[in-house]
């Protein structure tokens, strides 16, 4: 900077500087004071006199939900809103009363939420360049009775406005979700395009995972309108208004579900039990059905619920608010027999024709005994059999061999320790207990060794979702790799919806289970033999003309009866579907479980429910596992 | 009883009563948007404003009061308390509009933003004022650039973006009335200006070629310019990444800034009604108390941001010309005051106090102009609120206390 010196200055021409600074910018002040007030000074009295500039929203459109077929989900309808402007030029003039005019209104109809709409218009008063939002789904009784008395009922208004609707009512509603309307805190801390008082936000499901692609963004317009309302084209000598800004129709989101195997899956749970089937495509992770029951009418939210129906919902010991394929989680029974079978064959504890002593009916372990389901018992099994029969004794015998902390090991590989990453909120994480975690809980030592045998059989302190489930027998069918299971194949945006081709859906495998391919295949010979074999507990899951492979559970429920499980994949030779049925305080899972997971694999392969076979009279059909 | 001369022999009268006047006309606006049916949550704001303006004065005697030597001393203390106070805001503040700038002091609000503006400039002034440096050297500005940079970036977090470039300003006013080249000034703009133009591929292209026109033609050697230059490129260049990473309503507004057009729902609403109510104001104005406009469809501003579209309204050009005129007048007496100091650091307090006004009424007169963002700073002594018109009163009596001493050192 050496060379700059001659730029050093005087003070006095540095205040001069400083001084020119300050003279230029009031002069622009008042070149542009007298612009406005003196050159277009009429112009703005005369507008300001007799007009006003209101802010229309243009309201955006929520991107439709569509199945995997392109059958539509959720979608908008319009519906008809009353908008109230307080700050309609008869307010400020004085000439009209704004609780006179709500009062009359309320008379119309709608009176017994006067009070609600008091509230609503001293928090708009907030935002004076917006008019509140009274009511939607007006009928048409209510709409040509306000349209009749409009003249006395200033800055009241009708307009049309999309609102969100599922065809389908309860189908998938956990999975799609539901929206409402956006709270006050959303709005303040939103940037201006997100949301507007009125605007919809999603709110579980597909509809809060998709929520910024799917919402759009609402256009607005500044408007010159006169005392009535009326819209007035603005005239050359007045100041031109912001320029309009169209709306963003938010985009399309295909789903990997399949519209006919969801309704199948949700028929077969049927209206009254409570539970969850949870059907993937083993090849890569995609969701082909997800099933929560009980479930709920997404419809009512977006029509407006009152707080007392929301309070009936969201207290309601179903909780049918709850997705239970990914928040629920249940003890897995049986089906955990699958962990404990791949984590000897891997240790070197068994082979697949391994036996060990014979079951009795009861297994003695110190001073306890512990029974096996079948109170008859097994005799000498193999561990093939074993699986087949789902013979409790005989995997007492590999947990006492195994340990608690190697059958762990094996859970956290097949992912049943975390959550499997489903974009859906609120997933709920597996858990296996560990030789620590019982030491924390209960104290070192002071927790007796008995616990590694009911481990073993899937009792105990494990919990899974039924999601965790179905990942965990997909990774079985598809020869050892654990998907991220993803239920949206693609977005796609509005002007782009008559392409046929879309982009494919987004494929993660999570982690392999490190599981050896000839353990895998063992557990897949086990599994279709406990479908179709001589001993097979899960015989209810069979369908004519597939080879089912499965995997029966029954679950102890402290709190009631047992929960019925079922885990499988279909068909055998290359599986095309793995699937995860829970059904809660139902009984036995081949008995209850398997016959839903046999409707689902009908659906899927287009079997017709004439051809099944149906268990004969004369079987000697085990219902228990 | 003290003689009114007595009083002007210890400050500049002319001064203080061009403030006091516009803090009295601010009350009235106040009052005046605190009428009507549809504004009754303001009713009474002006009483409280009053009761400021009580504070206020109190602080701008004392502050005419006390000697320069005091400043001087005091400076590390009052910028090392209020660096602690923003730093209490990001932590414990009150939100209001999205924004964390206030601190709740038993039932009133404090923005300590406002007072780190006279810390600053006091420890600016006492850094600045040593005649030891050569502040023409570039290694000599690190100094004043961190203590203004420090509460800059404190306050740009809250975020108050018109504030923390309202300190910006303050140095670079007080940098150049220090003594340093106008040039080496133009070096420290140059990285922000090359952010700005490299979203516009040609007007980037335009400022390079200005770039290097001033840089070369300046008489700097090529070497330093070149990496000058490089500099700036590359600066720009990582600018659309920072971009991506601020907040949507902060991209609005430095949008809107750069005139694109886009802009908040409210800001748009506001720069649009504003216009209209400044335009209907004519020549005389609507009247006191008789403005429409304001007590039509206006927004929650009225009273602190837009006050001067209420002025405009109501009292029309003549009664905004005298306003400015009143405003001018307190400027352009601090650049005399500056002048005719004999003081450094009296002069550099004065040349910051300046900056700070011509920066505060230029941004927010424009505001309401719609020439400038909606960017929330405060008109000083018109606007509602106790900080802004407390500080503003304090900076204009140390001022007016200056006036007075020029001959002390």
């Amino acid at each position: 900077m050496s060379q700059s010196h001659y730029l050093a200055s005087s003070k006095q021409s540095r205040a001069r500087v400083f001084r020119y600074v300050a003279v230029a910018l009031f002069a622009v002040i008042v070149g542009r004071l007298f612009l406005f007030q003196v050159w277009h000074g009429r112009a703005y009295s005369e507008q300001a006199r007799h007009n006003r500039v209101r802010l229309e929203i243009l309201p955006r459109i929520r991107g439709e939900i569509l199945d995997r077929h392109g059958r539509v989900l959720a979608e908008n309808v319009l519906s008809y809103c009353l908008l109230f402007d307080p700050f309609e030029k008869e307010f400020v003039s004085g000439a009209a009363d704004v609780d006179e005019v709500l009062t009359s209104t309320a008379a119309l109809g709608g009176g017994e939420r006067l009070e609600e709409w008091r509230a609503l218009i001293e928090k708009g008063r907030e935002l004076p360049f917006r008019p509140v939002q009274l009511a939607c789904n007006l009928d048409i009784t209510q709409i040509s009775l306000i349209e009749e008395h409009k003249s006395r009922l200033p800055g009241m208004r009708i307009e049309a406005r999309p609102r969100r609707s599922y065809p389908h009512g309860e189908l998938a509603c956990h999975l799609l979700g539901y929206v409402s309307e956006a709270r006050q805190e959303e709005i303040e801390r939103s940037a201006e395009g997100v949301y507007q008082p009125g605007d919809m936000v999603g709110r579980s499901g597909v509809e809060e995972s998709r929520e910024v692609a799917l919402r759009g963004r609402n256009g607005k317009e500044y408007v010159e309108v006169d005392a009535r309302g009326r819209r007035v084209e603005p005239t050359p000598d007045r100041p031109p208004l912001p320029a309009r800004e169209r709306p963003w129709a938010g985009s399309d989101v295909v789903l990997t579900v399949d519209l006919d195997l969801q309704r199948a899956a949700e028929a077969a749970l049927g209206e009254e039990r409570s539970g969850a089937v949870v059907v993937l495509d083993p090849r890569d992770g995609a969701v082909l059905a997800m099933a929560s029951r009980p479930g709920f009418d997404p419809n009512v939210f977006a029509l407006g619920l009152s707080p007392g129906r929301w309070r009936k919902l969201n207290s309601s010991p179903l909780h049918p608010l709850m997705n239970r394929a990914t928040q629920a989680l249940y003890p897995p029974g049986s089906t955990l027999k699958l962990l404990t079978a791949a984590a000897a064959m891997e240790e070197g504890v068994a082979n697949p024709a391994t036996t060990l002593e014979p079951c009795t009916g009861v297994y003695r372990f110190g001073t306890r005994g512990f029974r096996c389901w079948r109170e008859e018992g097994h005799g000498i099994l193999t561990l093939l059999e074993a699986v087949e029969a789902s013979c409790d004794v005989y995997f007492y015998q590999l947990g006492i061999r195994l340990g608690v902390d190697r059958m762990a090991e094996y859970a956290r590989r097949f992912g049943l320790r975390s959550r499997t990453g489903v974009e859906l909120q609120g997933e709920k994480s597996g858990f296996y207990p560990t030789t620590q975690w019982y030491d924390k809980t209960y104290g070192h030592g002071r927790w007796g060794k008995g616990v590694r045998l009911n481990l073993a059989i899937g009792q105990g302190e494990i919990l899974v979702t039924p999601l965790g489930l179905a990942v965990f027998a997909a990774s079985i069918a598809n020869g050892g790799t654990l998907y991220r299971p993803y239920v949206v194949a693609s977005q796609v945006e509005r002007w782009d919806r008559s392409r046929s081709a879309r982009r494919p859906g987004r494929v993660t495998p999570r982690a392999s289970p490190g599981v050896s391919s000839v353990t895998l295949k063992a557990l897949r010979q086990a599994m279709e033999a406990a479908v179709s074999g001589p001993l097979a507990t899960g015989r209810m899951a069979s369908v004519p003309g597939i080879r089912v492979a499965g995997k029966t559970g029954t679950a102890q429920n402290p709190h009631g009866q047992d929960h019925a499980l079922f885990v499988g994949f279909a068909p055998v030779e290359a599986p095309e579907v793995a699937f995860a049925v829970v059904v809660e305080n139902a009984g036995h899972g081949g008995s209850v479980a398997a016959p839903v997971a046999a409707a689902v694999l009908r659906s899927y392969f287009h079997i017709q429910p004439d051809t099944v076979a149906v268990a004969q009279p004369g079987d000697t059909l085990d219902t228990a596992d | 009883m003290i003689q009114l001369t007595e009083i002007r022999r210890r400050a500049d009268l002319g001064l203080m009563g061009a403030a006091l006047f516009l803090a009295g006309v601010g009350i009235c606006l106040v009052y005046s948007t605190g009428q009507g049916p549809l504004a009754a949550a303001r009713a009474s704001l002006y009483l409280k404003q009053l009761m400021w303006l009580g504070g206020g004065i109190a602080a701008m005697a004392a502050a005419a009061a006390l000697p320069l030597r005091f400043y001087d001393g005091l400076a590390k203390l009052l910028y090392a308390l209020s660096l602690l106070a923003l730093a209490a805001v990001l932590v414990i503040g009150e939100v209001r509009y999205g924004a964390r700038r206030w601190l709740d002091l038993g039932g009133f609000l404090l923005q300590p933003s406002e007072f780190a503006k006279v810390a600053t400039i006091l420890l600016l002034a006492r850094i600045l004022s040593d005649r030891r440096t050569d502040w023409t050297r570039f290694r000599s500005l690190t100094l004043p650039l961190i203590i203004a940079l420090v509460p800059t970036a404190l306050v740009f977090e809250e975020p108050d973006l018109g504030t923390a470039l309202s300190l910006v300003f303050v140095l670079f006013g007080m940098l150049y009335w220090a003594g340093v080249p106008a040039l080496t000034l133009a070096v420290l703009v140059l990285p922000l200006a090359s952010m700005l133009c490299s979203f516009w591929w040609w007007v980037w292209l335009i400022f390079f070629g200005l770039q290097w026109a001033v840089l070369h033609y300046s008489g700097l050697p090529v070497v330093h310019y070149v990496f000058v230059m490089l500099g700036n490129g590359v600066i720009g260049a990582v600018s659309n990444k920072v971009w991506n990473s601020l907040e949507d309503y902060q991209k609005e507004r430095i949008i809107s800034f750069l005139g694109s057009g886009v802009d908040r729902l409210g800001a748009g609403y506001q720069s649009v009604q504003s216009k209209i109510a400044i335009g209907s104001g004519s020549i005389v104005g609507t009247g006191y108390l008789k403005g429409t406009q304001k007590s039509l469809a206006f927004l929650p501003q009225q009273h602190t941001d837009f006050i001067f579209a209420v002025l405009g309204e109501e009292f029309g050009f003549l009664g905004c010309v005298v306003v400015v005129a009143l405003y001018a007048f307190i400027i352009w007496k601090g650049i005399s005051i500056a002048l005719r100091s004999r003081s450094r650091f009296a002069g550099l307090v004065c040349a910051g106090v300046a900056s700070l006004l011509l920066y505060h009424v230029g941004l927010n007169i424009l505001m309401t102009l719609g020439l400038a963002p909606v960017t929330g700073v405060p008109l000083p002594f018109l606007s509602y609120g106790g900080s802004s018109l407390i500080t503003c009163l304090a900076l204009v009596g140390i001022m007016a206390g200056i006036s007075v001493r020029v001959h002390e050192f």
